[in-house]
C-alpha cells in the first residue's frame, strides 16, 4: 500500500499547504491588492454614512466588535473617517505607502460598516470584503522597484489566502443551509416563498414569473446551494476560477432582482480576488485584451 | 531555502490558516459578533406563515398606531431587530428603549398612555402577495 493512499488526509492537507506557500508572481499580489482597495473604495463612497448618526444612543447594539464606539456617532466624524478611507485607498492606487494606504482605508471602512451594521442584526453586505481585507492587510507587499514577474512565497501566498477566504464563506453559507434545513431547502416550495415575501424591484409580476413554477424555483435553489458547496473545488482550479466569478454575480444578481437585496460588494469583492486568479500562469490583468471578430477579407466574401 | 521565504512561509501558515479557523469556529457556534458571523444567510426554511414583532402606540382613548421608526433611514428602520429582547433587559432600559423607537418614528411620548409589544402571526396569499393577519398576541406592555 502507498502512502497516499493509506493517508489519503494527510496527503491533501500536505498538497493544500504546498500550493499556498508556493512562490508567486509580484505582479498577482498588486493586482488583488489594488482591486480589493477599489472596492472598498467604492462601498465607502458610495453610501450616506451620516445617517448613523440619527441613531439614538439607546438602540444602538453593542454586541459587535465596534460595540465600544460612543453612540450616537456625530455627522462630522463619520464624514472624516470616510474621507480618510478614500484617501488611503488613493495612496493605494498610487502606490505611495500602500501597506499604509490599505490599513487606513479598511480601517474606516470596517469601522463604519461596523457602526451602520450596529441596529441589531448582523448585516452581511460587507463581512467578506471586510474579512478579505484584513487577510491583504496582514501580507507584505513587494517595494518599488521591484521586477513585476519577480516570484516569492511572500508575494505567492497573500491573494491565494484571500481565496481561501472567499472558498470558506461560500461553503459556509451552503453547509448552514443543510445544517438547519437539510434537502428540503431545495426540494420543497420554500424558494418560492423566499421569493414571495421579498420585494422585486421590478414589481410583483416579475416575482410571480419564477415563484408561480415550483420547478424553477427549485432550479435556482438547487444552483445556489451547488455552487455554495462546490465553491472550494471551483475555486482551488484555476479554470473554473472565472466561471465561479460570473455564476456569483448571476446569484447575487438575481437576489437583488428577486428581493432587492444588494449584495454587490460580495460580487466586487469575489472578482478582485478570484478574476486575476483564473487568468492563465504568466498573464497579467493589464495583458487581457477583449477578443475583437476580425472583419471578414475581401478575398474571403463570396 | 533562503532565511526571508521561510518567515514568509510561517506567516502566510499563521495568517491563512487561523483566518479559516476563525471562520469555521464561528459558524460551527453560531456567533454573531459581527464581523464574525455564522453565515445563517436564508438558511431556514420559509412558508407561506410568517411571525414578527410590532410596537403598537396606544393613546389615552385606546387609539392604536404601529410605531415604523426610521422610515427614510435604514440604519433606524433596522433596529426593530432589538424588540426581541425587550422582554430581557431592565425596566429602565425597556422605557429609555421605546421612547427613543416612539420619537424615532416621530411619535411624541408624552400622547402615548402605554405601548404593546405584540407577536404577530401572518399567512402569505400566493397570489396577492399580501400578508393576511392570523394572530396577533401581547408579549409584554411598557409606560414610556
Amino acid at each position: 500500500m502507498s502512502v497516499r493512499t493509506a493517508a489519503p488526509g494527510r496527503w491533501f492537507a500536505e498538497h493544500v499547504d504546498a500550493r499556498l506557500v508556493a512562490p508567486g508572481p509580484a505582479y498577482r499580489l498588486l493586482e488583488v491588492h489594488t482591486l480589493v482597495t477599489l472596492v472598498i473604495a467604492l462601498r465607502l463612497a458610495a453610501r450616506d454614512w451620516t445617517l448613523v448618526a440619527e441613531r439614538p444612543a439607546d438602540l444602538t447594539f453593542r454586541a459587535t466588535l465596534v460595540g465600544w464606539f460612543p453612540a450616537p456617532v456625530p455627522a462630522w466624524l463619520l464624514v472624516a473617517l470616510q474621507v480618510a478611507g478614500l484617501a488611503g485607498a488613493a495612496l493605494v492606487l498610487l502606490r505611495r505607502h500602500p501597506r499604509l494606504g490599505l490599513a487606513v482605508a479598511w480601517g474606516a471602512y470596517a469601522l463604519l460598516t461596523g457602526l451602520w451594521g450596529s441596529s441589531g442584526k448582523v448585516m452581511h453586505n460587507d463581512v467578506l470584503t471586510v474579512t478579505v481585507g484584513l487577510v491583504l492587510l496582514l501580507a507584505p507587499l513587494p517595494a518599488r522597484g521591484t521586477p513585476a514577474r519577480q516570484e516569492r512565497v511572500a508575494w505567492g501566498w497573500p491573494p491565494r489566502a484571500a481565496l481561501a477566504v472567499v472558498a470558506t464563506v461560500y461553503l459556509l453559507t451552503g453547509v448552514q443551509k443543510l445544517r438547519h434545513s437539510g434537502v428540503s431547502w431545495v426540494l420543497g416550495d420554500n424558494m418560492a416563498w423566499v421569493l414571495r415575501h421579498g420585494t422585486s424591484p421590478f414589481g410583483d409580476g416579475f416575482t410571480h414569473l419564477v415563484a408561480d413554477h415550483v420547478w424553477l424555483t427549485q432550479l435556482l435553489a438547487a444552483g445556489a446551494l451547488g455552487l455554495e458547496l462546490a465553491a472550494p473545488v471551483l475555486l482551488a482550479v484555476r479554470a473554473t476560477r472565472i466561471p465561479f466569478a460570473v455564476a456569483v454575480a448571476v446569484m447575487h444578481g438575481s437576489i437583488w432582482a428577486f428581493l432587492g437585496l444588494d449584495y454587490s460588494a460580495w460580487v466586487l469583492t469575489v472578482a478582485a480576488v478570484v478574476v486575476p486568479q483564473g487568468l492563465p500562469r504568466g498573464t497579467r490583468l493589464l495583458d487581457v485584451r477583449p477578443v475583437r471578430r476580425r472583419a471578414p477579407s475581401a478575398a474571403a466574401v463570396p | 531555502m533562503d532565511v526571508d521565504e521561510q518567515g514568509a512561509r510561517r506567516r502566510a501558515r499563521r495568517v491563512t490558516y487561523t483566518a479559516v479557523l476563525v471562520l469555521l469556529v464561528a459558524a460551527a457556534a453560531h456567533l454573531e459578533l459581527w464581523p464574525l458571523t455564522s453565515y445563517r444567510l436564508f438558511s431556514e426554511v420559509r412558508t407561506a406563515d410568517r411571525s414578527g414583532l410590532e410596537l403598537v402606540a396606544v393613546d389615552a382613548d385606546g387609539g392604536r398606531t404601529v410605531v415604523r421608526p426610521g422610515a427614510d433611514n435604514p440604519v433606524v428602520a433596522t433596529t426593530g431587530h432589538q424588540y426581541g429582547a425587550l422582554p430581557r433587559v431592565s425596566a429602565e432600559r425597556r422605557t429609555a428603549m421605546v421612547r427613543a423607537w416612539l420619537r424615532a418614528a416621530g411619535v411624541d411620548p408624552a400622547d402615548v398612555a402605554h405601548v404593546r409589544l405584540e407577536r404577530v402571526g401572518r399567512v402569505t396569499d400566493a397570489r396577492s402577495l399580501d400578508g393576511d393577519e392570523t394572530s396577533r398576541t401581547l408579549v409584554l406592555e411598557v409606560e414610556p
